[in-house]
């Protein structure tokens, strides 16, 4: 059986695809790639159906060793090289953003990033895992997907199926690649608990500096700045949760919910980032300043038909 | 009655929310039994609403999450608009009051009390003034109800609790609860599906696994499932458990006695 090595496994690399769709009234979470635009795009450049499962990378520092030809390629961290050491003779770099081939017995590695805090790397094969929920994607609060529910580790071996040796030679375009661009103010949808707020408080949410902390994860990304005051408690009859929701806890400083968040909660939530730019917020790092504008919801639905329509442009193929 | 609001979830969710004062103010303001008939009617709601989907009515609504007085419908702003989902939705409404609930299935399941078990069981029997024989009947007294998932996979919080058990969360959250574990806080009881962080109330363990991935269907609650439990030893609970290997499932549910709903 074909086997990709898990060499060096970095802080918090996993087994992610699309993620599982309606189940969540059971509990079950959405999970699947924090970034979709970093896998969607990364599928396409190793002629993969865009829900293809591969690894989501966050920081970097992960390598692994095939034992098969395969095509791969990196995405979502654009300026960023992997390292390829063949068995026998001279290690090369490849750019992000194409396809790249590789050799039975090539070392991959992926340095830690400096383009972005999160990269998916693609394959031109499938894991051979079971699906739970129709889903291989890992969400470990729920101890789902991957090998084990868990996060890779040293040492893992992921059987591999369905490999297509020669997939076309592909490169991002500079339309798309402009996904990619860094981007610090990110549009919201108030609601669904903004009336649990007095008016001056959604103005300090948009007229403020937002730091991003180190508490970061497949749950949600915790921020800091000014408090943020209720009108009453942060506590509300406990009701269902959208990705890029904005919690307010008691402390009064923000939690952006990400892919792995609960389905249900009882804190309330001031407003939502829209689908456009959640993908662009999970590539900052710790410590980097963001800042908050509204828009409506319509806008918003208006922002992700643009960004679709461009996609398909760009990268000619049903991708939702 | 106040008519149902909707609230926005950025471009990926519509909130409809049946208390009418709003998630979060309706807390103080509901009873109970209000609270438990408008969380019903959100959920069958949901229910009516995932039928059309599947049955091909119309495309774009992606899950359907009931809360407690609310249910979220996502959806794909790619597909359908807000605008366009909320119009269908506010058709079925009517319908919703004319329609009957679907017969609820009742779980009923062992839980051992034992100390090993239970670690919170002596400081909940301080707590609410009661012998922790009163405790496990009058724990074992009630039918609850799944009000709603979440947390984790399988898990349901469990409404109907004897007021005399009503007690806080415990005050330091307890980094690993076994899977199993009942926890009893607030108003509500829950089992936990899975090994996890927890700020519940410890006070027995019950051996059928609420989320087993080898089962055909992996979860055994569903909102809206009644369950009782009964008091097992700890022998029971080891012949229970052992029952369950290999995706086996030792128990099936009843058809709940309609007048409960």
């Amino acid at each position: 059986m074909t086997m990709l090595t898990i060499l060096t496994a970095g802080p918090y690399t996993s087994i992610q695809d699309k993620g599982r769709t309606g189940y969540q009234a059971l509990g079950v979470p959405e999970g699947g790639a924090v970034d979709p635009d970093a896998r969607i795009t990364a599928n396409w450049l190793v002629s993969q159906p865009p829900e293809t499962a591969g690894f989501e990378i966050f920081m970097g520092g992960f390598s692994f060793e095939t034992d098969t030809a395969l095509a791969i390629a990196l995405s979502g961290s654009l300026s960023d090289q992997l390292t390829i050491t063949p068995a026998f003779g001279n290690a090369r770099t490849e750019p992000a953003g194409q396809t790249i081939w590789l050799q039975p017995g090539d070392q991959v590695l992926v340095s830690p990033l400096r383009g972005s805090n999160l990269a998916f790397l693609s394959l031109s094969a499938n894991f051979d895992l079971p699906p739970v929920f129709g889903s291989v994607g890992t969400s470990p609060n729920a101890r789902i997907g991957g090998l084990d529910g868990g996060m890779l580790r040293a040492g893992d071996r992921l059987p591999l199926r369905a490999i297509t040796p020669a997939p076309k030679q592909r490169q991002l375009q500079a339309e798309c690649a402009r996904l990619f661009e860094p981007r610090t103010i990110f549009r919201l949808v108030l609601g669904p608990q903004d009336f649990c707020f007095e008016s001056d408080q959604i103005e300090k949410l948009t007229r403020s500096d937002w730091k991003l902390t180190t508490r970061m994860d497949r749950m949600g990304l915790r921020l800091s700045g000014p408090s943020l005051t209720h009108k009453i408690n942060a506590d509300i009859l406990s009701d269902g949760i959208v990705k890029g929701a904005v919690q307010i806890p008691g402390d009064g400083q923000p939690i952006i919910l990400m892919a792995d968040h609960q389905t249900t909660g009882g804190y309330t939530k001031i407003a939502s980032v829209i689908s456009t730019d959640l993908p662009a917020l999970t590539r900052l790092a710790a410590h980097r300043s963001i800042r908050f504008t509204i828009v409506s919801q319509a806008e918003a639905e208006q922002l992700a038909r643009q960004k679709a329509a461009l996609l398909s442009k760009v990268l000619p193929m049903e991708y939702y | 009655m106040r008519q149902p609001v909707w609230f926005a979830c950025g471009d990926t969710g519509l909130l409809l929310d049946f208390s009418g004062y709003g998630p979060g103010l309706g807390q103080v303001a509901i009873p109970a039994t209000d609270r438990a008939n408008l969380t019903r009617k959100a959920r069958q709601l949901g229910q009516m609403m995932r039928e059309k989907a599947d049955s091909g009515a119309f495309r774009g609504l992606t899950d359907i999450v009931p809360g407690l007085c609310s249910v979220l419908f996502h959806y794909n702003p790619v597909i359908i608009t807000s605008a366009e989902l909320k119009q269908i939705v506010s058709l079925h409404l009517e319908q919703l009051y004319l329609s009957r609930q679907t017969p609820a299935r009742l779980w009923r399941l062992p839980v051992c009390y034992d100390e090993k078990f239970a670690p919170d069981l002596k400081d909940v029997v301080s707590k609410v003034n009661l012998t922790s024989d009163e405790v496990i009947a009058l724990h074992t007294s009630k039918i609850l109800e799944v009000a709603i998932m979440g947390f984790l996979p399988g898990l349901g919080y469990l409404t109907g609790v004897d007021d005399a058990l009503h007690l806080p969360r415990r005050s330091v959250p307890r980094t690993f609860v076994p899977q199993g574990s009942v926890g009893l806080a607030m108003d509500q009881t829950v089992i936990y599906p899975l090994n996890s962080p927890g700020g519940w109330n410890l006070i027995g363990r019950m051996p059928i696994p609420l989320f087993d991935q080898k089962r055909e269907n992996p979860i055994l609650f569903s909102a809206g499932d009644q369950v009782s439990f009964y008091a097992v030893n700890a022998d029971k609970y080891e012949e229970l458990a052992a029952s369950c290997v290999d995706g086996n499932l030792p128990i099936c549910p009843e058809q709940a006695d309609g007048a409960a709903l």
